[in-house]
């Protein structure tokens, strides 16, 4: 393998670690928001009935 | 048959009269692991069993473990199971890769994803202190382009690069499968490297960044709900792995683990995952990867090689996360630590605890534990795909 070769492959290995820890950021980040979203009215609901 | 020729078959019989230089050299090495790992507390845990391994094996005729069983693609099972020492049978565990994936089982049933969830950023911390992988590669191929015969090939050098990854099973994990006759030494740089983070770390912390950004206080991070490391469990095997099928059994195996801890309704497995299971397969692990390491196969020009890749490959992950850290510091406004970056490195918690300790040299009041600990459970995920990527690339043929 040519020194051209590794630095693809280096780069590329890279990338594909980035990429997908950028996709499980935004999955995380969704997940996380919706989650909380969904939790919000209830205590609200329940600081009301207090 | 008189007394004198019973007497020589007996010295014959004798290891000590069987010792070859080589294996001198591995048993005063085994004392030097052994010295540290007890006197000075540098991962006992695996150096010990890893050392003592490596002490009878060098200790001839004692016949616990033939690596010419192993030599081939698959292990010759039936010269194993017949012929083969008790060791042989406990390798069986690292050749088929059964090993790393139970500790991953045990390392996710001990850790708590909180932090990661809290601060989802710290994944790009965890990707950037990937990078001394992909440098370590980069020139463990170059080096092997200019000495053929150091033998580094591109699964050879995958192998190599993986120790940045700073993950002792993740390592094992790739070695095993791409380059299994480079187990010993790659295992030994691997541990011995993490077991040196406290002093490999702080020199590159320091000089990567100001006083100024080692003085940052970070926020509490929010709460993490139930729910939330629930779903986290079950979205990252199904992602990761239908991404990457290669990381399944690692990234499966790690959120399994996570899993029982989470749920809250399997205590008694979380319990054995966490404790029995892992301190045995650590024990059987240990003991066979430091029984790979026989002097005559150990003491090549390539181990020395790799040792020294394998400190580059430490450093460039080291300072990839710090770079990581820094940027995410000014984009957050001076709001996060870049010391944290350093954490993304996967050496699970010792990597985290440096940030907090050169941080709090720095500002006593300052307490950068939990949020160091985001960036070093991402750096385990972020290993698991870097290792499943140079199994995509190189685990054919």
């Amino acid at each position: 393998m040519s020194f051209i070769e590794s630095l693809t492959v280096g780069l590329f290995c890279m990338a594909v670690v980035f990429a997908m820890l950028l996709l499980l950021f935004v999955v995380i980040s969704l997940v996380g928001r919706i989650i909380r979203a969904s939790k919000k009215p209830q205590d609200e609901k329940e600081g009301g009935l207090k | 048959m008189n007394f004198l020729d019973s007497l020589k078959t007996i010295i014959d019989g004798m290891g000590f009269t069987n010792l070859a230089p080589q294996n001198i050299i591995m048993i005063v090495l085994s004392f030097v692991l052994l010295f540290l790992a007890i006197k000075k507390g540098f991962e006992p845990l695996l150096l010990l069993p890893i050392a003592f391994g490596m002490l009878l094996t060098n200790l001839p005729l004692g016949e616990l473990i033939h690596m010419e069983f192993f030599k081939t693609g698959h292990p010759d099972f039936h010269k194993v199971l017949t012929e083969g020492g008790l060791l042989d049978i406990l390798y069986l565990g690292v050749k088929l890769q059964i090993y790393p994936c139970l500790i991953f089982l045990g390392i996710g049933a001990m850790t708590d994803f909180g932090p990661l969830i809290a601060r989802p950023s710290s994944l790009f911390m965890g990707a950037g202190a990937q990078f001394g992988i992909a440098v370590a590669f980069i020139i463990a191929i170059t080096l092997g382009n200019i000495f053929p015969e150091m033998g580094f090939g591109s699964k050879e050098a995958a192998s190599i690069g993986i120790i940045g990854g700073a993950d002792g099973p993740t390592a094992i994990y790739l070695t095993s499968k791409l380059a299994p006759h480079l187990l010993a030494p790659i295992a030994i740089a691997a541990y011995s490297y993490m077991a040196l983070i406290p002093m490999i770390q702080p020199p590159l912390m320091k000089a990567l960044t100001t006083k100024k950004e080692r003085q940052i206080v970070m926020k509490q991070a929010r709460p993490v709900s139930k729910l939330e490391k629930i779903i986290f469990a079950v979205m990252v095997a199904v992602i990761v792995i239908l991404l990457i099928p290669a990381t399944a059994p690692l990234i499966g195996m790690l959120m399994l683990g996570n899993l029982f801890k989470e749920s809250g309704v399997v205590e008694r497995l979380n319990e054995t995952a966490q404790n029995a299971l892992i301190n045995i397969v650590t024990i059987f692990l240990g003991v066979t990867v430091g029984a790979t390491a026989v002097g005559t196969n150990f003491l090549q020009p390539q181990t020395l090689g790799i040792i020294a890749l394998g400190l580059v490959a430490f450093a460039f992950s080291t300072v990839g996360g710090l770079i990581i850290g820094k940027v995410m510091s000014v984009l957050s406004g001076g709001k996060i630590n870049p010391l944290i970056g350093s954490a993304g490195v996967s050496a699970v918690p010792m990597a985290a605890r440096v940030s907090q300790k050169v941080g709090q040299a720095e500002n006593p009041q300052n307490f950068l534990l939990m949020h160091a600990m985001g960036p070093n459970v991402a750096g385990v995920i972020g290993s698991a795909v870097a290792a499943g990527t140079l199994l995509s690339l190189f685990g054919q043929g």
